[in-house]
């Protein structure tokens, strides 16, 4: 893996927040390529949010050294990265600082200094692509959570940045709205080359959506990293880290136990592909 | 006070007050706050009163609330009236009618008016810094009344209703929201120019015109009828 691929880089850090608790980044050595999708999986204080922080550059400092982001330091060259990489908050509703959506959309674009023409090209196009142009001039605090989510995205995604940072994108929000947010990522990552990295507690999203994840336990220490099928084959290590795997791996768990030996697949279709052969086959066995 | 409901009513509703340009809402506001504060009788000022009672009508939102709002600075006056023994005197009473009134004005032009629009319209003279500055308080107070509320359900579910405890939160935890607007505002790039509203389409320029007009004429009215009482008592 040469160096000019990869948009982040990671390896083992220490952090001591102001209350005094202390994370431990052990055994992490975080390589993300340019266009992939990374899910950092854990209980609550594993650190998935402070590791996230330290790669938007809030966290950390000047000295820091094993934190690369696009071949940048994040703290050092802060402002460089603002229009490399859009950051989306826990709380989507705290990071929308502009009157009405259309205006907070144009936030990032109207800082970077683009003519106001360009400006408002870009606004429409990112209202037609997140399906929210009925929304351009309504009050960011009378929208539903899913809609703030999309605004705070739309703003993230403005400057059209190579690296898109996510923290919990999907908590809060209803099923459906999770899955057309999972489809407009996995389409601006499709299209554009956008590298997505996430925290998430949602196990059946990072099994469709993500093709690397890392899984931290309390504390900080990375246990596991690999495809969403090598980390969700480990039912040992998940119950270590308070991570319940996704329903089709449950499934899969409860064949095993009970003699049927299946490989693990996370996606429904190919669940399913795999399952009929022996569903048809199983009334003639037993008649 | 009922502000985001009263920042509700000025975004979603639909009368002519709404529909008329900001500007000549803010021309006309300040007519009629010369109104109210040049008449100097009990009559003609509660008169121009029940007129802005109807325009509050007219503009149909909640009056029960735009009433209640324009009696927070009321009650200062009332404290005055009361400290100053005029309670029972027509300065008293003409005072309280003036306060009333002009809130009531005031009241009337921020629920028929979004906030962003008053500081995009009556803002332009402002120096830039300060107008943007006022334009980011704006989602700063909403997410600021939202901490209260979260603060106040919090404490009423947990049977505490001290006011004291209520206040001591919000300002740890307002600081707290401070710092992290401030990291939003770094990550997102904004460095002081980038804050803008685009002011929405309103009604047309004729409409706006003839609310100019009506308030000039409500004072030359009332300036009239306080001559013509003051000339008949005199």
């Amino acid at each position: 893996m040469t160096a000019e691929l990869l948009a982040v880089r990671a390896k083992d850090f220490h952090y001591r927040h102001e209350d005094g608790t202390e994370l431990h980044f052990e055994n992490l050595d975080m390589q993300v390529r340019q266009g992939e999708k990374v899910a950092l999986l854990g209980s609550n204080g594993s650190g998935k949010t402070t590791l996230l922080m330290h790669l938007v550059g809030l966290y950390g400092s000047a000295n820091q050294t094993g934190i690369e982001v696009l071949g940048c330091h994040p703290v050092r060259d802060f402002r460089r990265l603002r229009h490399r990489v859009g950051t989306v908050l826990q709380n989507p509703e705290r990071q929308i600082l502009a009157p009405t959506v259309r205006d907070d959309i144009a936030l990032s674009l109207r800082s970077a200094g683009l003519p106001e023409a360009q400006v408002r090209h870009r606004v429409e196009e990112l209202l037609e692509q997140l399906h929210i142009k009925t929304l351009a001039d309504r009050v960011p605090h009378y929208l539903s959570g899913g809609h703030k989510a999309k605004v705070a995205i739309a703003g993230a995604l403005a400057l059209e940045p190579e690296l898109l940072v996510l923290d919990e994108p999907f908590a809060d929000i209803d099923p459906l709205c999770t899955h057309d947010l999972v489809e407009l990522l996995e389409e601006l990552n499709r299209s554009c080359g956008t590298t997505i990295i996430m925290s998430i507690h949602d196990v059946e999203t990072v099994a469709t959506l993500t093709d690397t994840v890392y899984l931290l336990s309390a504390g900080g220490r990375c246990v596991a990293s690999g495809t969403p099928q090598e980390i969700f084959s480990q039912p040992d290590v998940l119950e270590h880290c308070h991570v319940r795997p996704p329903v089709l791996g449950l499934l899969r768990q409860e064949l095993l136990r009970r003699g049927v030996a299946l490989d693990l697949h996370l996606r429904v279709d190919e669940a399913v592909e795999q399952l009929m052969p022996l569903l048809k086959s199983a009334p003639e066995d037993e008649g | 006070m009922k502000l985001a409901l009263i920042d509700h009513f000025a975004h979603t509703g639909d009368s002519v007050l709404h529909r008329l340009p900001t500007g000549s809402k803010l021309i006309a506001s300040g007519l009629l706050l010369v109104a109210v504060l040049s008449i100097d009788h009990i009559l003609p000022s509660l008169l121009l009163y029940a007129g802005l009672l109807v325009l509050a009508r007219a503009s149909r939102s909640p009056v029960r609330v735009l009433f209640l709002t324009s009696l927070y600075p009321t009650l200062f006056v009332l404290l005055m009236v009361l400290g100053g023994g005029l309670s029972l005197t027509s300065t008293g009473v003409l005072l309280l009618s003036r306060a009333l009134s002009s809130t009531l004005v005031a009241v009337l032009l921020v629920a028929t008016t979004p906030y962003p629009e008053l500081v995009a319209v009556g803002g332009r003279w402002f120096p830039p810094l300060l107008r943007q500055s006022l334009l980011l308080c704006y989602r700063a107070l909403f997410l600021m009344l939202s901490l209260l509320d979260d603060i106040r359900t919090a404490l009423r579910l947990r049977g505490r209703r001290n006011l004291l405890t209520a206040m001591a939160l919000f300002v740890v935890r307002g600081f707290d929201l401070a710092e992290e607007q401030y990291s939003v505002m770094r990550l997102r790039g904004v460095d002081g120019g980038a804050m803008a509203y685009n002011p929405r389409q309103c009604g047309s320029a004729w409409m706006g015109w003839s609310a100019v007009a009506l308030a000039t004429l409500v004072l030359v009215g009332t300036s009239l009828l306080d001559t013509l009482w003051y000339g008949e008592i005199g």
